[in-house]
């Protein structure tokens, strides 16, 4: 099983690895979104000749406008030529793209809300890609009917804030107009609804505004069910080199064999009101 | 170019259906029973289906179903079955997001067309055409997709398309949400959706509160009303204009459905809309809403003007106050049934199908035992009053608002 995280850092890399980590996620602005921090391309081309013994991805979950298709092939040449290992997209122009120079077989489809069900799943891994990551609003049984019934070409987001909504919309820049103040909309901002407790985050980039839940998922004792996948990932967006590196060392310590019961006492200890299990035993039935 | 274009309209029940297929829509879309995203509409049975179908057919219109949840492994029981009997039942297309629904509903009931739902976000036609080599038949464009987009996707898109054009706006991308999901367990892609986007929320930076109490943080749209580019999308060849709210009234349907009609007819007709005929079209629209519209992103993003603060959602119409039952052209007397309160001197506003809206003046009122009185205030009462021009069954009696958006 593929161990892998987003980082903010190159120099990180090092350290991941002697934690665990057996890939990680480089992601260039524009054609990727929501992430803790964007490389050049540059950046990235030195850090895979500097680290050749891991495995590099990066992120292209923009949703493309049609005038912005042409930049979009050409991101996805480049990306062929230094051989990312995988290419995660949520548009599926990205995969008709890939498709004209013959790289379907390196993207990893994670469109973050309908990869619910193992038809669906299925259905898409059938398109000749390389794997799916599975959305999180689904329960641990609903993950496991999946398991059994896909291909094993599957990934899981087990680690890190959850994003919640994705919007065109400039929500923050409209908000602070309307209020008559002004303020950074290059930040991230909390909210609170007015008759709840529950935190979530706010950001706004040039693609639009997102959500994402102020609990951070994480799945450290649920990961011994989980062993059959290809790849678990650690979603490294508002979490600081230390944070992440203690992640990838708790999931390192699960594969590794470690008890699970001693790992995830000394995992939730740290900070057990940060955490939470996302909907892993909460269905999200509720119709009337 | 003027182009022969589809006017599809929602229904939550057969007798909206009814309105919507009478008042013009040349389509109209319903959710069936099962795995449809509008689970608090009334949803349809397979009979109920049969008798919309047979009634739109006698009109040229159709009937799609939404089939458009993102559906979780527990909720496929029995699909082929339904599909069929969908077939069965004459509905000409299902609006699905499922790739596996898509597949299947080709593969068990290939008489429907499959359109895309606007849940999967197409923007570009390298998406649409996507969508074509999976199977389907037409896609509904996300609502980001600007006019300018619009047309260049349409030059030379390899399916059908079809845009909405009027009422309620996801603030988010449609399908990539799921606020709902983590604030109230109700499945926003499965038809639980509680839209939690339009609450209010206080907001913090670093601790510190900002968001003055008066006036909290909401992701609240507003309403879509898309008139100033109905000609626009009928030259650049767009196949569909789709009218949100399978929840929303026959009183609303019949006004806006009827609005659109004229408009599309207009142009068809006359190659042209003025400026008087779209300020009236305008004004008609305006009746209906219940929240303030903007023309989302026709024009580019929407600037604050688009969103709503210190509004958390629809209010009430009461301007529609009755349905004619019956009309005796001898004594011009109309029965009615009574909706919302209304009393005698009030200025009204009947809206038909069939004829330009015309006024009357509620002189008097009586009881279907002759007893005259002053106020209906009693909803489905039966009553009697004059209205000196013919109307028919069915015909919708409203307060008179003039021509101004009030």
């Amino acid at each position: 099983m593929e161990l892998l995280t987003s980082i903010q850092s190159i120099r990180d890399i090092p350290r991941y690895k002697s934690l665990g980590m057996t890939g990680c996620i480089l992601s260039c602005d524009y054609f990727a979104t929501r992430q803790n921090h964007y490389f050049t391309k540059e950046e990235i081309v030195c850090a895979m000749q500097e680290h050749a013994d891991v495995q590099f991805y990066t992120i292209v979950n923009r949703i493309f406008a049609q005038d912005e298709l042409q930049q979009l092939e050409e991101f996805l040449v480049w990306c062929k030529d230094v051989q990312f290992a995988g290419i995660y997209y949520s548009d599926p122009a990205v995969y008709m793209l890939a498709k004209k120079y013959g790289m379907e077989n390196i993207l990893i489809y994670n469109q973050d809300t309908v990869l619910t069900n193992s038809l669906d799943i299925q259905g898409y891994l059938d398109l000749g890609i390389k794997r799916c990551v599975i959305s999180r609003e689904i329960t641990l049984d609903e993950i496991l009917t999946i398991m059994n019934r896909c291909e094993n070409k599957l990934e899981l987001m087990v680690h890190g804030h959850m994003n919640l909504s994705y919007s065109k919309r400039r929500l923050l820049s409209c908000y602070f107009d309307e209020i008559g103040e002004v303020h950074s909309t290059a930040k991230m901002y909390t909210l609170e609804e007015e008759t709840r407790k529950d935190k979530m985050f706010i950001t706004q980039d040039e693609q639009g505004t997102h959500i994402f839940t102020g609990t951070r998922l994480q799945m450290v004792k649920e990961l011994p069910s989980l062993l059959s996948l290809q790849a678990i990932r650690i979603d490294g967006v508002f979490m600081n080199s230390d944070e992440i590196a203690d992640a990838i060392m708790y999931y390192a310590q699960i594969l590794n064999g470690n008890d699970v019961d001693s790992v995830y006492d000394a995992f939730i200890a740290k900070n057990e009101e940060l955490y939470t299990s996302g909907y892993l035993y909460q269905k999200t039935n509720i119709v009337k | 170019m003027r182009h022969s274009i589809e006017l599809l309209a929602p229904a939550g029940d057969l007798n909206r259906l009814k309105t919507a297929v009478r008042y013009g829509a040349d389509a109209v879309y319903i959710g069936g029973k099962e795995l449809s995203l509008r689970s608090r509409a009334g949803n349809f049975s397979i009979e109920e289906i049969k008798e919309g179908v047979a009634f739109a057919n006698q009109y040229g219109a159709k009937v799609y179903v939404t089939v458009n949840m993102i559906p979780h492994d527990e909720d496929f029981k029995e699909v082929e079955k339904y599909f069929k009997s969908l077939e069965d039942a004459g509905v000409s297309a299902i609006i699905v997001a499922s790739i596996h629904l898509m597949k299947l509903c080709k593969k068990v009931a290939p008489k429907m067309e499959v359109h895309i739902s606007t849940q999967q976000t197409t923007t570009n036609t390298a998406t649409v055409d996507y969508w074509k080599e999976i199977g389907a038949d037409r896609v509904v464009l996300a609502r980001e997709v600007t006019l300018e987009e619009m047309k260049e996707i349409a030059k030379t898109s390899s399916l059908p398309l079809e845009v909405f054009i009027h009422g309620g706006m996801c603030v988010n991308y449609s399908g990539r949400c799921t606020l709902s999901n983590i604030m109230t367990l109700r499945d926003a892609n499965r038809g639980g959706c509680a839209q939690s986007c339009r609450w209010k929320y206080r907001m913090y930076d670093d601790g510190n509160l900002i968001s003055p109490e008066d006036c909290l943080f909401s992701m609240s749209s507003k309403d879509l009303q898309a008139a100033s580019v109905i000609t626009a999308l009928m030259d650049m060849g767009i196949d569909s204009l789709k009218i949100e709210g399978r929840m929303k009234t026959a009183y609303y349907i019949a006004t806006v459905v009827k609005a659109y009609r004229q408009l599309i007819d207009t142009y068809h007709e006359n190659g042209k809309v003025t400026e008087e005929e779209m300020e009236k079209f305008q004004n008609e629209l305006a009746k209906a809403e219940n929240r303030p519209t903007y023309s989302g992103f026709y024009y580019g993003l929407p600037p604050k003007e688009g969103h709503l603060y210190g509004v958390n959602g629809a209010g009430v119409i009461q301007d529609f106050v009755a349905y004619v039952l019956d009309y005796d052209k001898e004594s011009q007397m109309a029965t009615i049934q009574v909706r919302n309160h209304f009393t005698c001197g009030t200025k009204m506003e009947v809206l038909s199908p069939t004829i330009d809206n015309e006024t009357f003046v509620v002189e008097e009122l009586f009881t279907l035992d002759g007893e005259k009185i002053d106020v209906a205030k009693q909803p489905m009462q039966v009553l009697k009053t004059k209205i000196p021009f013919v109307v028919e069954k069915e015909d919708m009696i409203r307060k008179y608002r003039g021509g101004s958006c009030q």
